[in-house]
Formats: C-alpha cells, sequence, structure tokens
C-alpha cells in the first residue's frame, strides 16, 4: 500500500475523507486495507486506553451477505442514486468492519464463527452505540470510524442552500472567530465563482 | 495520561521558546480577540483555497465608539460588503471563551486545544508569533495563526483538518495602521447583518424553539440571538462556529422540496444536511468543523412533542 491510500485511510477515520479518497480506499488491496485499517485503530484504543467489547467480534461477513440481500432494491434507483447508496454501503461496511476487524483473519477461518453467532445475536449494530449528552466530554471509537457520507457538491440546490446558509452562518461566526471581516472572504470568493 | 504527557511536551517546547512563553502567547491569542476591532487600519488580504487565490481590501475605522468595516473584493467580479455602527463595546461570546483562559488553564477554550508557540516570523512586513492550536478531539479542526507581535492582529490563518493538511488561508499582504478615523465609504457596497448575540441563558429562548441538538462537542457554547429563534442556533468554542438551521421540508401544501441528506464542502467550511420527515423538517449544520461534527449534531436533532 502506498503513502496516498495510508493518507486517504488515516482521513477517512476522522471522517474527513473525501469521495475521491472513498474510491482510492476501496480500488486498493483489500487485505492491505483491512490490516492497516484494524492497526489504525488498535493503535488508538492503546493510546486512549480504551478497551472495546466489540474487539473480538468478526461480522464482516454477515454485513456482506447483508448488502447482497439490500442489492435488489439499490438497483431500482436511477443511477446517481445507486453511486450515492453504494458509497453510503461501503461507508458503512468500513464503520462497521472496524469494530470487528481487530486480531482476526478477515478472510480465513472468520465466517464460521460469524455464522455461529447469527443464530444468538441477530442484527447487530455496534456503530451506533455511541450517543453523548451534550456538554460532556465522549470521544468514542466508533465516532471516529463513521465516515463522513455523501458529498453533495454537484446538486445545485443544495449548493444555492449552502450558499444562503454559510452567508447567515458567517455573519453570526464572524464577531465570534477572531478573524472579523475577513471571514466573509469565504461567502464573497463562493458567490463570485 | 496523556493531558500529563501533553503538559510536559509543552514545557519542552516553553523551553525552547527563547523570547515568548505560553503566558505572551495566550495573551496574543486574547489580544488577537478584540484588537482587530478596536484599531483603525487598511490591510491586503489574500485568500486561499486550493489552488484558487483572491484578494480583498479591508478597511476597519472606530468613530465615536462604532466601528465601520469594508471588505472589499480585488479580482473577478465587484463584491463589496460594509459593516457600520457596531458598538465597540458590543460583546461577543468567542472572544470570552478565549478569555477565561488567563483564570484557569484547564477551562474553556484551552481545554479542548493545545496551544504552542511555534516560532517568530514576518506576515505583511510586520513581526509576527506563530501558534499552533491543535484540537484535542476529533470534533474540531486545527489552526496555525501568525499574530501581529505589536497589536496581536490575526496576520495569518491556516485551518487545517485531522491530518494537517491545509484547509483555507487568510493572509495579509499589507497592513497599513496608519489611517484616519473618518476614512471611508465604498459605494454600493452591501451592508452585512449583526445579529446580537450572546453569551446563551438558553432558557429564555428554549420557549420558543421546539427543536434542539442532543448532542454537541463539548466546550462549545450557543450564542442568544435575538432573531430567528425558531429556525437557527450558532454555537462557538472561541475559534469554531457552527450553526444549525432549521426548515420546513414543505412550503406550501403542494410545494415539497426535495432534500437529500449529505454534507458539503468548500474550504474549511461544510454543511451537513438531513431531513426529519416526521416533524416535516429538515436540518443544516453549517460551520468550520470537521464534517464528522457537522453530521453528528444534525442527526441528533430531536423535536419535543406538541
Amino acid at each position: 500500500m502506498n503513502d496516498t491510500v495510508r493518507e486517504s485511510l488515516s482521513a477517512l477515520m476522522d471522517g474527513e475523507a473525501s469521495e475521491l479518497e472513498l474510491r482510492r480506499i476501496l480500488s486498493a488491496d483489500e487485505h492491505a486495507i483491512r490490516t492497516e485499517w484494524a492497526d489504525l485503530h488498535r493503535s488508538q484504543q492503546i493510546l486512549k486506553n480504551e478497551v472495546s467489547p466489540y474487539m473480538n467480534w468478526d461480522i464482516s461477513a454477515r454485513v456482506m451477505a447483508e448488502i447482497e440481500g439490500d442489492e435488489l432494491i439499490n438497483s431500482v434507483g436511477t443511477g446517481w442514486k445507486q453511486a450515492v447508496s453504494g458509497l453510503a454501503i461501503a461507508a458503512s461496511v468500513a464503520a462497521v468492519v472496524v469494530v470487528g476487524s481487530l486480531g482476526s483473519n478477515m478472510f480465513g477461518g472468520s465466517s464460521q464463527m460469524v455464522a455461529d453467532n447469527n443464530g444468538v445475536s441477530g442484527r447487530v449494530y455496534p456503530a451506533q452505540t455511541s450517543s453523548a449528552t451534550v456538554g460532556g466530554v465522549a470521544v468514542s471509537a466508533q465516532a471516529q470510524a463513521s465516515p463522513a457520507g455523501p458529498l453533495l457538491n454537484n446538486d445545485a440546490e443544495a449548493r444555492k442552500r449552502f450558499e444562503a446558509y454559510l452567508r447567515k452562518h458567517t455573519d453570526r461566526a464572524a464577531f465570534n472567530n477572531g478573524q472579523g471581516m475577513v471571514s466573509y472572504a469565504r461567502v464573497v470568493s463562493q458567490e463570485s465563482e | 495520561m496523556i493531558v500529563r504527557l501533553t503538559c510536559a511536551a509543552l514545557a519542552a517546547v516553553l523551553a525552547s521558546a527563547p523570547v515568548f512563553s505560553l503566558d505572551s502567547g495566550s495573551e496574543l491569542l486574547n489580544k488577537m480577540t478584540h484588537s482587530h476591532r478596536e484599531l483603525n487600519y487598511r490591510a491586503i488580504v489574500t485568500y486561499q483555497l486550493g489552488d484558487q487565490l483572491s484578494s480583498y481590501r479591508i478597511t476597519h475605522t472606530v468613530h465615536d465608539g462604532k466601528e465601520f468595516e469594508a471588505l472589499e473584493s480585488l479580482d473577478g467580479d465587484h463584491q463589496d460588503l460594509v459593516h457600520h455602527g457596531h458598538d465597540i463595546n458590543c460583546v461577543h461570546p468567542g472572544p470570552q471563551l478565549i478569555r477565561l483562559v488567563n483564570a484557569d488553564e484547564e477551562q474553556g477554550f484551552y481545554r479542548y486545544y493545545d496551544v504552542d508557540i511555534e516560532g517568530e516570523g514576518r506576515v505583511a512586513g510586520r513581526d509576527t508569533v506563530t501558534l499552533s492550536i491543535k484540537p484535542r478531539d476529533v470534533y474540531r479542526l486545527g489552526y496555525t495563526l501568525s499574530l501581529d507581535k505589536e497589536t496581536g492582529l490575526l496576520l495569518r490563518s491556516d485551518i487545517v483538518n485531522q491530518q494537517r493538511k491545509v484547509l483555507e488561508r487568510f493572509q495579509y499582504v499589507m497592513l497599513d495602521l496608519n489611517i484616519p478615523d473618518d476614512e471611508l465609504i465604498v459605494d454600493g457596497a452591501i451592508e452585512v447583518e449583526h445579529k446580537h448575540v450572546a453569551l446563551g441563558a438558553g432558557a429564555t429562548t428554549a420557549r420558543i424553539r421546539v427543536w434542539r441538538p442532543n448532542w454537541i462537542p463539548a466546550g462549545f457554547t450557543p450564542l442568544k440571538d435575538t432573531g430567528e429563534e425558531n429556525a437557527a442556533l450558532t454555537y462557538t468554542d472561541g475559534l469554531a462556529v457552527m450553526s444549525v438551521f432549521v426548515e420546513p421540508l414543505l412550503k406550501t401544501e403542494s410545494d415539497a422540496i426535495s432534500v437529500s441528506e449529505g454534507g458539503m464542502r468548500r474550504g474549511a467550511s461544510v454543511s451537513y444536511t438531513v431531513a426529519f420527515p416526521e416533524n416535516g423538517m429538515f436540518a443544516t449544520v453549517v460551520g468550520e468543523v470537521p464534517m464528522l461534527t457537522a453530521k453528528q449534531v444534525a442527526k441528533s436533532l430531536s423535536w419535543e412533542p406538541r
């Protein structure tokens, strides 16, 4: 795996990966990616002194099976919808696999274990476990793994709304971010594009 | 443990910075929050977004206790903004959060960012001190700020993501601090709105608003906003600012807006939109924060049962 892919992966982990980076990750060598992804998370957990109860779960095979089942529904959508949902699925797989991939071999042997678990646990959504109250200091490993979601940069409607919101937001931000009037360059440069 | 390590690292940095201590760094940061409102100056500023560079002339004066500001674009389409009559004593929460530092280092702003003095330099022909401000969690962006040694004016600002990649950059290329305070007037400029905002006495606005985010990152304080209580909320941690906007999905009975969930990104600014069909509303979080933050805040919105 080259450094570009590694950087993209690190970006994905922080929820900052662009669509391009996501594609780069998806087209790279799968095994190497999974290993690196697991390593990244393991080292972060060690850094944070956290022990996850999901450490040894591997639900990747089950997720794959679910996706296979979902494909029928997806194929009804139009081209771009398919593309977006495909990305979303890829992203959610990435998010869920993190939890399960630590310390186990993704391709050999693990599917048996997952199959054994199926009857007992049913559907498992560990990525949804994080919820913190307003003001609480909470950084969970799951939160960091969640991807940025689909980007709507090409949607003209959404773009227009974004500009209007950014303008209103800047009215509020300019007095609070230490930059003052300079903040409006963000709005102006956008409008003149 | 990590905090202690950071402190040790900080101490090491301090020991190696002969002229500036952390105190003077935070002092300068504090200065930054008000000097740009108090001084008379004219400046040329460049704004860089990816491979795009644009430039602006900024004029700021204080006359009879009122601020006047103008921003004129110097390339591309003519775009001018003015803002005047803002009371110089008007208090905003962002600077207040940064000021808290002097009281207690582990409080407020400094609890969420590590501030290091990176060195000294020159920007726009002025001597500067460069501060590296790194977020302690994944919900904020990082900053590299070059502040004018004499005035504390922010002369260069890089906003960087968690991978330290620069998302946008402001840089002064010329600064003139000797302009008369009645120097002014840009013709045909657009007046900028000033929201009367103060530190959030949430109780007064909660009565009107029926929605709220159930999660915001620690350290973000809501601004109290005298207008639009029902449509917008803004939070700041002293450097990062994010706003939540809520709009009905249906403008009229027949005219439904199609809203797809997703994010937008431009420079350091992102937005994330989530539809709440069961409430007939959609919410958009906009701000200079990581996409992750915007998304999580947008998704956490809930409505009071009516």
